[in-house]
């Protein structure tokens, strides 16, 4: 398999890092072999049609940029350059997709599968992608978008193939899940356990995308789509954030058996975003930044699932199990 | 999820112990007792004293086996009240609510049929001057919580008040 990387921050870098060390387990649990033959990310690329060495891949990784690159576009890579498979991994824009959106659309029309962590351009044109792949008769996975490392879509749409979905509902951001941990741990405002959150790298440096709910909202959007078969978009997702959860309304939650989460729910019924009461025993009660999803289907009732939410190893988890489905798929054709 | 209120009457030996012996499987079996009326004053002419429980259980389930352990011990049921189904929800309220603001949601949820608040916790939060509210609503059916809810939903929004509500109803 020829793999292009499009993204090198922290996803990109942790799925390198992984692809490296896990290339043996790879060849043997699964016949697979990969070669990096691209890595692009917003200053320039490096390419080896025979594949980047290992050593070079490593050595990009440690010092966090792409070591004698030239100066070409993604889109520029992904047409020129022979591969199976993008990554797609630049980070997400949520009002045009772009430039993930477009690098997509170019891998597909160039006969590449696809594998992505960028919500933007699922959330933007979620239905105009899966149709695309099917047109051009290539694979597009997206695990990784939702859950981090949690194999949410993964086990909707396969493991529990034989049930209908009839409601998801999910803590989906481990940032927000901290800041409430740690608010009801505390008993500390908003302002100042966001502070805290931000000291510690769990919080971004602008958060609004997380504690606005914005960030749950677009994996409501992206599960309503790939999941319940909604033609759903992200300004129907309900939505409200944390800011205006007190420690006060945490105590009370709690002297009558509940916790606080931010929680997205999706069904045929409502897409929404907002923080609930959680009953303290129920699986979705998960503390810091772990994630976790309840799926009511028929069959089976409820089944639910956590995790770790974020991360550039727990990431990779989902990219590399995306990687071997596509091979798999790819091989199955033959 | 509908806890359901039972009124039992039973009769008991008036001999030291027996009324915590009785109220013990309610316990044991997850039963959360109301009230308890010991009346010696009415004893039988058998010299049976006449007691009456109300309690309230999770479940029809958990009840049938409360009964069974009593009649198993050997207490004397002579009563078994009417089955209340009594559903109960729980939300939060919180940002710039008053006491009036308050009083006012109790009121119209009381005038709705077959609901009524039942539960108020209130705190003052520290940041922002604003209180917090915990209400449990009660009512007869799913249905009327529902329009309970609903009405609720709708002032919070109106007046901007953050509103929590379980991730186990609706959606």
């Amino acid at each position: 398999m020829k793999l292009i990387l499009v993204g090198f921050g922290n996803v990109g870098r942790g799925l390198v890092r992984a692809l490296v060390q896990k290339r043996n387990f790879f060849l043997k649990e699964h016949g697979m072999s990969c070669e990096i033959v691209a890595v692009v990310d917003g200053h320039g690329a490096v390419v080896d049609e025979n594949g980047l060495s290992f050593r070079r891949l490593l050595r990009m990784v440690e010092e966090g940029n792409l070591i004698g690159s030239e100066r070409k576009l993604g889109v520029e890579i992904i047409r020129e350059v022979d591969a199976d498979v993008v990554f797609e991994l630049t980070p997400t824009n949520i009002k045009t997709g772009e430039p993930g959106l477009t690098h997509i659309k170019t891998a597909m029309r160039t006969g590449k599968s696809v594998i992505t962590s960028n919500k933007g351009p699922l959330v933007v044109a979620f239905r105009e992608l899966e149709e695309l792949a099917k047109k051009r008769g290539v694979e597009f996975r997206y695990s990784a978008s939702v859950g981090g490392a949690v194999p949410v879509i993964g086990l909707a749409k396969r493991i529990l193939m034989g049930n209908e979905v009839l409601a998801i509902r999910g803590v989906l951001n481990g940032t927000t899940n901290y800041i409430l941990t740690r608010m009801a741990q505390e008993d500390a405002p908003f302002d100042i356990v966001l502070k805290e959150a931000q000291e510690l790298g769990i919080a971004e440096k602008d958060p609004s995308l997380d504690i606005q709910g914005i960030d749950t909202a677009c994996k409501i959007t992206i599960l309503a789509n790939s999941v319940l078969g909604i033609d759903a978009k992200l300004g129907e997702v309900k939505t409200k954030g944390i800011s205006g959860v007190t420690p006060e309304a945490i105590r009370l939650a709690r002297e009558a058996g509940f916790t606080v989460k931010l929680v997205g729910i999706a069904s045929k019924r409502t897409l929404e975003v907002g923080p609930k009461l959680v009953p303290i025993h129920h699986p979705l009660a998960v503390s810091g930044t772990l994630n976790a999803v309840t799926f009511e289907v028929d069959l089976a009732r409820e089944i639910t699932i956590s995790g770790f939410g974020a991360g550039p190893r727990e990431t990779s988890s989902s990219l590399l199990g995306d990687l071997v489905d596509v091979y798999q798929a790819i091989s199955q054709r033959g | 999820m509908g806890a359901i209120q039972v009124r039992l009457e039973m009769e008991l030996e008036d001999i030291p112990g027996q009324l915590v012996r009785a109220l013990e499987p309610i316990s044991r079996f997850g039963g959360n007792i109301k009230s308890v009326v010991h009346r010696r004053e009415r004893k039988t002419q058998l010299g049976m004293v006449p007691v009456t429980v109300v309690l309230e259980v999770g479940e029809k389930e958990r009840f049938n086996r409360i009964l069974s352990e009593l009649k198993s011990m050997g207490v004397r049921i002579t009563h078994v009240g009417e089955r209340e189904e009594m559903k109960k929800r729980v939300v939060l309220i919180s940002g710039p609510l008053t006491i009036e603001e308050l009083d006012e949601i109790t009121k119209r949820v009381g005038e709705l049929k077959g609901t009524k608040i039942s539960d108020v916790s209130l705190a003052m939060e520290s940041v922002g001057g604003g209180m917090a509210a915990r209400l449990t609503i009660s009512g007869r059916s799913d249905r009327s919580l529902d329009s309970a809810f609903s009405l609720i939903e709708s002032i919070a929004e109106k007046k901007r008040f953050l509103l929590m509500k379980s991730v186990e109803e609706g959606g």
